[in-house]
């Protein structure tokens, strides 16, 4: 097998090596049969030959009868001058031209014999002459010529001659048969052994013949079936091990080829199917974004530059352009497209099916946007599908070169918008689920205001009622009794205190409400303002007060952070351990790319479950005899939280607590101006 | 005195609120008569000697006006706003008194116009010393044009 020359076999197509095994299968089949053929086409010529000798033997036999029956007949005529005994004779010489004939004819193509025949017949003729002369002397009378004729035994001696060419001849035709029968003989010895030598030589062939086929047909169908088994789109691929340059090798190669498409194929359903749920996730840009991803994802699926997302807008029938890959995206995102001039965009939208131009410009139609405004060279159009049919398209429009869009193509864009298309829904759905949510909101805001509203109502009451209690001290004095004068300096009191709390919630509403100027602001004077606020509280309790020499500059408004640092150092002073003299600390604490403004203090301290609940309003966590309304840690972190700050607590209990807060630093913004301009040179 | 002295216009919504600052005026023996309105409407009329003050004498133009904010029909940023459009009465010194410590107040207030803004007390005392600081420096000290 492995001697074949590989080369020269491996280039044959499969029906000429089917046509080369047969023909080895065969050939020794045909061998043996010419062989039989010839074998008995001697056999035939050996048995004509040997009826011909027998035939011509009978001849020569009846030749020398003949002969020697004239012999006697002669010598019978000589003693009795009978007729009679001349019968042989005339026999003799009426029969001997016909004998002779036939004896040439049997021996026709063969020279010698003729040969032989010719000098048989001249001597028989030349015997019988002598005859006559002899017979003819003998009824003249004349004896003497008769008597020195047979005295001398001339014609004895003449018949042993004949005997002998006639027994040469039958030699000589004994010798011929004898050859032939020879060569019949070889011949069955040799079929014999071609018989033998046949079968062997048709069985190694057939095995030679069956491997052959094994090799070209079974074995590479049997490698192509292994191949189509093992066919894995994940797997690696593996050459299939054929390597004929036939049919089957071509089959190999196409569906090594194909295999190769199929899993690209995959792959790629694979990235859209990846992109799509990319795509779909929607984060906190909400549709808009959505949109974007969409025609930026769009064009890498494809590879094509301009990709659209056209939204069609049912109320005044035409496009809106959702968004656009690249720099296009600025330029027309929300613009307007009127189905006229969108012809092949509103045929998707309204068939439901992909549409392709392969060459816009040989489309006839006077303006098309995509073609003439936009320099599209092809276009795919792909629709929307949602529940109620088709809401817009996905156009890829390359603007480089023209583009065949196969029909892989429209399927992988079909199968992108048709994620793209949940994803919008999915972004619609969720714009619609914001906007009602910031209806709730606005009405919550609009529940605070009432709040604040009322609250501020019931300030002029409050503030009404100490001022009339605070009229009747100064009018009445001294003329109700004493009882009634402490019930009136209890009512002025408590109107004053309804008035202080009420103007502290009204503070805390306030915040945010209103835009505030934004500065440049340094803690260190708004904390010296705050300490300046509190200098008598300070000086009462006896407190120690610590600044940090320098703050970093804060941008915001400067009232607010005098709100919270107004707050903050009030609080520590308000929750002062009994006993001992506050000791407070104002700095700055940097942690990481964090900067955090603290104050810190000596008192009761917070347990760690309650360091978020501080911050809440109305929240004095079981120190109602300390004096306060409980909203200030809540504008705290109120205001902390409109600038994206936040604020929170570190506490030991029993010694004291430390409130740290962010806001935006000031210096960010000119430095990273500054980097910026640095990066533009 | 032989002419009389101008008055001190109190534009204030609420009974109460006139009745002590009308009282707390008296108190702190402050000259000047003190004519009160209820609203930013009546307020106009009485300056432009409309409705029922169309019999109000010429030159009972308020030497200053103390002015609510919180009012019905005219509140008292609307009336500024008015106020200031009027050539006659646009220099004539206002005071706000009001119970709002808010600072959107305060800004509009002083940005429509007025010329102080004081917080009311909660105490009778503290609006007596008020009413005297305010009679004291808007009726006298303060000089204002076409006075003499």
């Amino acid at each position: 097998m492995t001697g074949m020359r590989p080369g020269l076999f491996q280039r044959l197509a499969v029906h000429q090596k089917v046509i080369l095994i047969l023909a080895i299968t065969v050939l020794p089949v045909l061998g043996m049969l010419v062989l039989y053929v010839a074998t008995i086409r001697h056999l035939q010529a050996v048995e004509l030959e040997v009826d011909r000798f027998f035939e011509l033997q009978l001849q020569t036999e009846h030749i020398l009868e003949q002969i020697v029956d004239v012999q006697y007949g002669f010598r019978g005529f000589v003693l009795t001058r009978d007729e009679k005994f001349l019968v042989p004779y005339y026999t003799a010489e009426e029969s001997l031209a016909p004998t002779i004939h036939r004896l040439k004819e049997m021996a026709t193509g063969n020279e010698d014999h003729l040969r032989r025949i010719g000098d048989l017949e001249a001597r028989i003729r030349s015997l019988l002459q002598q005859k006559r002369r002899l017979i003819d002397d003998v009824r003249l009378g004349q004896m003497k010529p008769v008597r020195d004729y047979i005295e001398s035994g001339e014609g004895q001696e003449a018949l042993n001659q004949i005997r002998s060419a006639l027994k040469d001849f039958v030699a000589s035709e004994m010798a011929i048969r004898q050859s032939l029968q020879d060569r019949v003989d070889r011949l069955a010895t040799l079929s014999v052994y071609g018989l033998a030598g046949g079968i062997g030589a048709m069985v190694m062939l057939w095995w030679l013949g069956g491997r052959l086929l094994a090799r070209t047909i079974t074995g590479p169908i049997a490698a192509l079936t292994e191949s189509a088994q093992a066919f894995d789109i994940s797997g690696s691929r593996r050459p299939i091990p054929i390597s004929s340059a036939d049919e089957l090798g071509r089959l190999a190669r196409t569906m090594e080829e194909m295999q190769e498409r199929v899993s690209d194929h995959i792959s790629q359903v694979d990235a859209v199917h990846a992109i799509g749920k990319d795509v779909n996730a929607i984060g906190p840009e909400g549709l808009e974004a959505v949109l974007k991803r969409i025609a930026e994802l769009a064009g890498g699926v494809l590879n094509v530059d301009l990709c659209l997302v056209l939204l069609w807008e049912k109320t005044i029938g035409c496009w809106k352009v959702g968004a656009a890959s690249g720099h296009w995206h600025a330029l027309l995102r929300g613009s307007v497209m009127v189905k006229e001039e969108t012809p092949i965009a509103f045929a998707a939208l309204t068939t439901g099916a992909p549409q392709v131009v392969q060459d816009l410009g040989a489309v006839n139609q006077v303006v098309l946007q995509v073609r003439d405004r936009l320099g599209g060279k092809s276009l795919l159009v792909v629709p929307f599908l949602g529940p109620q049919g088709a809401f817009g398209v996905l156009s890829f429009a390359p603007t480089r070169e023209k583009r065949a869009f196969t029909n892989w193509d429209v399927c992988l864009a079909q199968q992108f918008a048709d994620w793209a298309a949940i994803a919008i829904l999915n972004g619609r759905l969720y714009e619609a689920a914001q906007q009602r949510g910031e209806g709730l909101q606005s009405r919550l805001q609009q529940l605070e205001r009432y709040a604040a509203d009322m609250a501020h109502d019931l300030k002029g009451p409050a503030r009404r009622m100490a001022e009339l209690a605070s009229l009747l001290q100064l009018d009445y004095r001294g003329r109700f009794d004493e009882r009634a004068d402490r019930y009136l300096a209890w009512l002025k009191d408590n109107g004053q205190q309804l008035m202080a709390r009420i103007e502290e919630v009204l503070r805390l509403a306030r915040l945010g409400t209103v835009p505030e100027t934004v500065e440049a602001v340094d803690p260190a004077e708004v904390v010296k303002d705050v300490l300046n606020g509190c200098a008598e509280h300070i000086k009462r309790q006896g407190a120690k007060v610590r600044m940090a020499d320098r703050f970093p500059k804060l941008a915001c408004n400067r009232v607010h952070l005098f709100q919270v640092l107004d707050n903050l150092v009030r609080n520590a002073l308000k929750f002062s351990m009994e006993g001992r003299p506050p000791d407070l600390e104002v700095g700055v604490r940097r942690a990481g790319t964090e900067v955090a403004l603290f104050v810190r203090d000596n008192g009761i301290g917070i347990p760690a479950a309650d360091r978020e609940r501080v911050f809440e309003p109305f929240e004095r966590l079981g120190h109602k005899d300390v004096q306060g309304t409980g909203v200030g840690l809540a504008i705290v972190k109120k205001i902390v939280e409109l600038y994206q700050g936040r604020a929170w607590i570190e506490s030991e209990p029993g010694h004291g607590a430390t409130f740290f807060f962010t806001l935006p630093l000031y210096g960010e913004l000119p430095a990273l101006e500054a980097v910026r301009e640095k990066v533009r040179s | 005195m032989a002419m009389q002295l101008k008055p001190i216009l109190v534009v204030e919504d609420d009974p109460v609120d006139r009745e002590m600052i009308e009282l707390a005026f008296n108190r702190a023996a402050v000259e000047h008569p003190v004519v009160t309105v209820s609203d930013g409407q009546e307020a106009l009329d009485y300056l432009n000697g409309a409705g029922r003050f169309h019999d109000r004498r010429l030159e009972a133009v308020p030497v200053v006006i103390v002015l609510d904010l919180d009012m019905p029909r005219m509140n008292g940023h609307e009336f500024l706003g008015l106020l200031k459009t009027q050539p006659d009465f646009a220099l004539i010194p206002t005071v706000v008194l009001t119970t709002s410590e808010c600072n959107q107040d305060l800004i509009q207030s002083y940005a429509n116009g007025a010329n102080s803004y004081i917080t009311k007390p909660g105490d009778f005392e503290q609006l007596i010393e008020i009413a005297r600081e305010i009679g004291g420096y808007w009726c006298r000290i303060n000089q204002l044009p076409g006075a003499r």
